[in-house]
């Protein structure tokens, strides 16, 4: 709203949102920097705050320590998987919930909805169990990327993008001219459902590629994905901590660039009410 | 402000058990600063819990500012030129329409934010430093309930055990929502909206 400029702000304001800023910055960029230097110089007081030359021994190090590379790899393929698999399904959820007449059009989303409630934890032991016993997939990709491949929040986001993007007389037209649901689908639905599918997909992705707790129950150091490699890069008796803050840095550089690249989409999506913490 | 928010949550707690470092973190240097004393952060309990509170809202803060700069954005403009008109100081246009018109919002904020609280698990055990990271610190003492949930089923193999701990926490969880809701409907009286 530009009409609100006619508040101007005042220095102390400015002050405030600048510290803010510095405290929300700076851990990062002492990751940077000490991911940049070795030990010894982390250990330094008073702590030097511009960052070194020796980013890439670190991360040739950590490479060498530990499993980075297959971890990197297996959070890639799960991520893109997932994301893949999440954006298909909900898009065609949310098709049918939002458009498509049928018997439960309207107490079926609603149930999928209130699955939302139950937080993740009660479901754990039990899809650990149905994992490890019934499949056998304990330490295999399946077993993150199987369970995920749907989820209610992507099929309520979709269905409430869809309800308005597509109006139902241009279905109707389209009817008229003989297309079938799967043509409607995809020459009527997924053209204008676009932008929320590419907002769905970052979030997907990022919050895939971020998970901590389903990882760590199921998976393994023998296959891990980059968060375990993290924890693992850790949890040794004495830490080099310019190694552990590399592997900080370079899980975290992958989603760092998906934000940078898109941010103003997540943003827009936070603040359209769409995602929830 | 939401890069912190993006960036996972392990990479985000292993950055701050550096910087909460007993001997050489940042954050005991700046306090050395002012004088204060070394403080082993993950020793005692209620500085165990200042540290993980402050990673947690150091990860959310951006976030939620977002959904308030959203719902702040929707208040029309013409209730300020109102008040102004009316004499109405600054503080007193933020006092008596921002915050009125903000109190759904900050609802949704406080009762998320408690139920994603209620189910910390990967700062706690990222912040442990013990050989057993579940324990949550040597005297359990930032060691959440989900933490317990994953020590029992995954540590020593009760799983029934484990799950009814989960079964509490979720019950937990909507005690605390509807306390928190009943609590804001009664401090504030119920909206005419």
């Amino acid at each position: 709203m530009s009409r609100n400029r006619q508040l101007s702000a005042g220095k102390g304001v400015y002050a405030t949102l600048a510290v803010g800023v510095l405290l929300s910055v700076f851990p990062l960029y002492w990751t940077v920097v000490a991911a940049s230097r070795n030990n010894t110089d982390i250990h330094r007081v008073p702590p030097v705050l511009p960052p070194g030359g020796n980013l890439l021994h670190n991360i040739g190090e950590a490479f060498r320590q530990t499993d980075m590379g297959l971890a990197l790899l297996n959070s890639v393929i799960v991520s893109s998987t997932v994301t893949a698999c999440v954006v298909l399904t909900s898009s065609l959820a949310g098709f049918a919930f939002a458009k498509l007449p049928f018997r439960g059009r309207n107490p079926l989303p609603a149930s999928v909805v209130a699955t939302m409630m139950v937080p993740t934890q009660p479901g754990i032991i039990p899809l650990y169990i149905m994992m490890a016993n019934g499949f056998h997939w304990a330490d295999h990709l399946q077993a993150l990327i199987v369970p995920a491949v749907a989820n209610a929040f992507g099929l309520f986001f979709m269905r409430q993008c869809l309800v308005t993007a597509v109006p139902d007389e241009l279905l109707d037209a389209a009817r008229m001219d003989g297309c079938t649901t799967r043509v409607l689908y995809r020459h009527v639905a997924l053209p204008a459902a676009r932008p929320a599918m590419t907002v769905l997909g970052m979030l997907t992705f990022m919050a895939t590629w971020n998970d901590f707790y389903w990882p760590k129950v199921v998976m393994t150091q023998q296959n891990p994905t980059i968060q375990l490699t993290l924890s693992e890069l850790a949890s040794g008796y004495i830490k080099d901590y310019s190694l552990v803050l590399t592997g900080a840095l370079v899980a975290g550089l992958p989603v760092i660039a998906v934000f940078l690249l898109m941010g103003r989409q997540i943003i827009d999506g936070i603040m359209q009410g769409a995602v929830k913490g | 402000m939401l890069l912190p928010n993006v960036t996972s949550v392990a990479a985000v707690t292993l950055i701050f058990v550096q910087l909460f470092g007993r001997d050489f973190g940042l954050v005991n240097w700046v306090l050395g600063l002012f004088g204060a004393d070394r403080i082993d952060w993950q020793a005692g309990t209620l500085s165990s819990w200042a540290a993980i509170s402050a990673i947690v809202t150091w990860r959310w803060t951006g976030y939620n500012a977002l959904i308030h700069l959203a719902a702040m954005q929707s208040v029309p403009f013409e209730l300020y030129e109102a008040a102004a008109i009316d004499g109405a100081s600054r503080w007193r246009q933020f006092r008596s329409i921002t915050v009125p018109m903000l109190r759904p919002t900050v609802l949704f904020t406080v009762i998320v934010s408690t139920i994603g609280a209620l189910q910390l698990f990967g700062e706690p055990l990222l912040f442990g430093q013990q050989q057993d990271p579940t324990t949550g610190g040597s005297q359990h003492q930032f060691q959440t309930l989900a933490l317990y949930s994953y020590n029992q089923f995954w540590g020593r193999f009760k799983y029934g055990y484990g799950a009814a701990v989960s079964w509490a926490m979720f019950l937990l969880i909507v005690v605390v929502a509807a306390a928190n809701l009943l609590a804001a409907r009664r401090l504030k009286g119920v909206d005419a909206s």
